[in-house]
């Protein structure tokens, strides 16, 4: 499973990386339960890759994901880091090279934030120097300026800023690994949105291996790279890229769960710089050319209003989405203003191209992948 | 042993009366000091009307003090409490009520104030919505939902005046104390010793007493949706 | 990263000084003082006789004094030795099972008279200043414990969890999280034993070892009602101002965790 495999609405990078985690045959019985919370779970998470788990209450995630760094003792089966069976070696050790956030995030409240961005590195006995400078590149990493930041204790601190210290204190001591266990599960949803895209920012620069923990189907979709679906009892029912789980679900548990709407979700995977678009006319009084739709732009180059859009008696009016967009995006702004048809603009605010709501449901073309 | 059980059997109605004198001293001072405490907790309580902000900084501040003085009173040794109020109240019942009485304020006082505060303010705001005035408020909700800490601070108050009140015999106070105090009086008498351990464990039994009534009252006055 | 930007910023926190934010501290010492005042002015207006003249000379007691306070301090210094590892270790997991117990058998003892419990370890060993303190260590051995044990079990588990999933051990997690945050509850608990003890150390003088109690004793004893009230507020104030240090102590704890 550690091949990427490529559907055309697929936007996930190709991961080609041999697994940085494995677990072979992983169980777990509670010792007075009879039935057993993980059962025999077989799952790789390639190198740089995020795998979302996800799953309903009681589905063996979080065990699962506790089993990564065995704060919870697997009954049997092996757990490999990187090639080595560390299902045995000394648990704390372990953990001092994988990452580790929580939900509640757990800060030190009796340290201030450096201290608690430097626990592990002190742990493992980094110099000073080392550790200091290692802190103040987290917290800038996190957007949390150091000189701000440093010696506040976490009481002084949003929900939002707890959260960033806490996935830089999971950073800091450059684990290859890192296992988030529902993070932004208790931050409101505006600034969940905004930790998400920074989440994703910093995956680009750094490219972890992530194992994350999520109850939040969007969420999932959003950030993940590969998504393990988990039925009760620790099955997977599903392990592939986002898209491939909403367009073909493996069985009904997965189609009830991933719930209706899979299709419209589905448009938020897909970038509007893999299609190929509408080609558009810039004219200025107007004469219709062909089966284009002919565009108005000021002095600047930027759209300023439809001549004339085929299909449509009427210009419909004027709305722009970014290249950097998704289809969703799309979709939602020629929603909100009612029209057939938007231009997709470059940062510079330049068209580049249409795109018309006929073709969303008929006609959408993808760009040969020129990787 | 032996000569221990002997003792007990030979004084049998001297100890009981030792031991109702000393349930009662207890009754009397816990019971006038939750009578007491309460009534201070109740009209210092900041919940029970809507005052404005100058009146509630001036409540806030008078629980404050009242505990500070409280606490100041278990502070205080007991042998200087009681020299304290020698020249005021003189030896025997009195004083002894008087200063058990007032190092039984603290824990109740103390655990009223916060069974009061602990109460969702939101079930007080649904009570107002819908209609209940300050006083049906106190009765009907707040107190019933602070009980379980306000009993739980009585039943302290109860253990540590029990322990103090063997001290009320060095000024003619009545219960276990006197046995404790003869005992010691006539070291190396054939029964000083007896009546130390009677004196001291005499004070558990009254415990064990007490520990009983409350098992109870805690059955039947807590509300059956708060019993866990 | 734009973030940095868009971050809401907290105010920082006004920096008052340390006295200013906790100056309700006062009223004690002040109102302490003022009352011991009055009370030595009335016993230099009143006559005394030669009896109650020798029980207030100062330097008769501030010898008690001093016995007083080694009393109080031993035995309180001890406990803390004890309870203070009994109660860490009570509050493992591991102890779950004779916890509870414990705790419930301990809330019972707070019955157990302190009087009585100096006297009796006076018959049983002898008459004096270590018995004294044996006795004291007993009477005031159960709040150490008792809120060791809750100050630990209180430390939110997700701290714990955080911390045994960066990796330290149960020791290192033991020692640099859950003390620390557990220290206030414990200093609060020592504090309540530091008053029992300078409570009960003045019922020391009954056996022999001296100590604040014996002024007040014998004025008892010898019905000097006035002379009894003017040591007592003496010793009461003594008491008072332990106290007070005790409670600055427990506030300069608590407030670099809270």
């Amino acid at each position: 499973m550690s091949e990427a495999v490529q559907s055309p609405t697929s936007t996930a990078r190709p991961i080609v990386g041999r697994p940085m985690i494995a677990l072979e045959g992983v169980s777990k019985t509670y010792p007075k339960q009879t039935r057993p919370a993980v059962a025999e779970l077989n799952l790789e998470v390639p190198e740089g890759a995020i795998v979302m788990l996800i799953g309903p209450s009681g589905c063996g995630k979080t065990t699962t994901l506790k089993m990564m760094n065995r704060l919870i003792e697997p009954t049997t089966g092996r757990i490999l880091l990187d090639g080595e069976d560390v299902t045995d070696v000394n648990a704390d050790q372990l953990r001092r090279r994988i990452g580790y956030v929580i939900q509640q995030v757990g800060l030190f409240p009796h340290l201030t934030v450096a201290d608690n961005v430097a626990v592990v590195p002190r742990m493992l006995g980094w110099n000073k120097n080392r550790i200091n400078r290692r802190v103040d590149e987290l917290l800038h990493l996190v957007g949390l300026e150091p000189a701000d930041f440093r010696d506040r204790y976490p009481r002084q601190l949003s929900g939002g800023q707890q959260q960033r210290v806490g996935v830089a204190r999971g950073l800091a001591a450059d684990p290859s690994v890192m296992l988030m266990d529902e993070p932004f599960g208790a931050i409101d949803p505006i600034t969940r949105e905004r930790l998400q895209d920074e989440f994703l920012d910093v995956q680009r620069q750094i490219a972890k291996t992530i194992c994350f923990v999520t109850h939040d189907l969007s969420e999932a979709v959003k950030l993940g790279d590969r998504i393990a679906v988990l039925a009760t009892g620790g099955r997977l029912a599903q392990y592939d890229t986002p898209s491939e789980i909403l367009a073909h679900p493996a069985d009904d548990f997965v189609a009830e769960f991933v719930g209706g709407g899979a299709a419209v979700r589905r448009l938020s995977l897909l970038e509007i710089s893999r299609l190929e678009l509408e080609e558009v006319v810039i004219s200025s009084d107007g004469t219709p050319a062909g089966s284009h739709p002919v565009l108005a732009v000021d002095g600047a180059g930027r759209p300023v209003a439809w001549h004339h859009v085929p299909g449509s008696a009427q210009p419909p009016p004027l709305v722009t989405v970014p290249l950097s967009g998704t289809v969703y995006d799309a979709v939602d702004v020629m929603l909100d203003a009612r029209a057939s048809a938007v231009v997709v603009v470059d940062d510079g605010g330049q068209p580049r191209g249409a795109l018309r709501w006929d073709a969303l449901v008929a006609d959408l073309r993808i760009k040969e992948p020129s990787r | 042993m032996g000569s221990f059980l002997q003792y007990l059997s030979e004084n049998s109605t001297q100890l009981i009366f030792y031991a109702q004198q000393h349930f009662l001293l207890v009754l009397y001072s816990v019971a006038i000091a939750t009578t007491i405490s309460m009534t201070l907790a109740l009209l210092l309580h900041t919940n029970q009307l809507t005052p404005p902000s100058w009146r509630r900084s001036i409540r806030v501040g008078s629980q404050e003090t009242s505990l500070l003085l409280a606490s100041a009173a278990l502070t205080i040794p007991s042998l200087a409490l009681f020299g304290l109020l020698q020249p005021l109240l003189g030896l025997g019942v009195t004083p002894s009520i008087v200063a058990l009485t007032l190092y039984a304020i603290y824990p109740v006082l103390r655990n009223t104030v916060a069974g009061l505060s602990s109460v969702d303010p939101a079930v007080l705001e649904a009570a107002r919505g819908v209609g209940m005035g300050p006083v049906r408020r106190m009765v009907r909700v707040q107190l019933p939902l602070a009980w379980p800490v306000v009993l739980s601070g009585i039943r302290v108050a109860v253990l540590i005046v029990i322990s103090i009140a063997v001290v009320a015999a060095l000024i003619n106070g009545p219960g276990f104390g006197k046995p404790l105090q003869d005992g010691l009086a006539r070291l190396g008498a054939v029964n000083s010793f007896n009546e130390v351990i009677v004196g001291t464990l005499g004070c558990l039994v009254v415990a064990a007493g007490y520990e009983i009534i409350f098992f109870i009252a805690q059955r039947l006055t807590t509300p059956r949706g708060l019993r866990v | 990263m734009t973030a940095g930007v868009l971050a809401p910023t907290t105010p920082q926190v006004r920096s008052r000084s340390w006295i200013w934010r906790n100056r309700d501290l006062i009223a004690t010492p002040v109102i302490v003082v003022v009352g011991l005042c009055l009370v030595l002015l009335y016993a230099a207006t009143s006559r005394l006789d030669s009896v109650e003249q020798r029980a207030l000379d100062p330097s008769y007691l501030w010898a008690k004094f001093l016995q007083h306070l080694w009393l109080t301090a031993a035995s309180t210094v001890v406990v803390v030795l004890i309870a203070l590892p009994l109660g860490i270790a009570l509050s493992r997991p591991a102890a779950r099972r004779i916890r509870t117990g414990t705790l419930a058998f301990g809330g019972f003892m707070q019955a157990l008279p302190p009087y009585g419990v100096i006297i009796l370890l006076a018959f049983l060993l002898r008459f004096g200043t270590t018995t004294a303190i044996i006795a004291l260590v007993l009477a005031s051995f159960l709040p150490v414990l008792t809120n060791t044990v809750i100050g630990l079990r209180q430390v939110d588990p997700a701290l714990i969890e955080a911390a045994r999933g960066m990796g330290m051990s149960a020791r290192q997690t033991l020692l640099r999280v859950e003390i620390p945050l557990a220290v206030p509850v414990m200093v609060a608990g020592i504090r309540v034993a530091l008053v029992l003890n300078v409570g009960t150390a003045t019922l020391a003088t009954f056996i022999g070892a001296g100590g604040l109690g014996e002024p007040i004793s014998s004025m008892l004893k010898l019905a000097r009602p006035q002379a009894a009230f003017v040591v007592s507020a003496i010793v009461a104030a003594v008491a008072l101002l332990i106290d007070w240090l005790a409670g600055i102590a427990e506030r300069l704890v608590s407030g670099r965790i809270a």
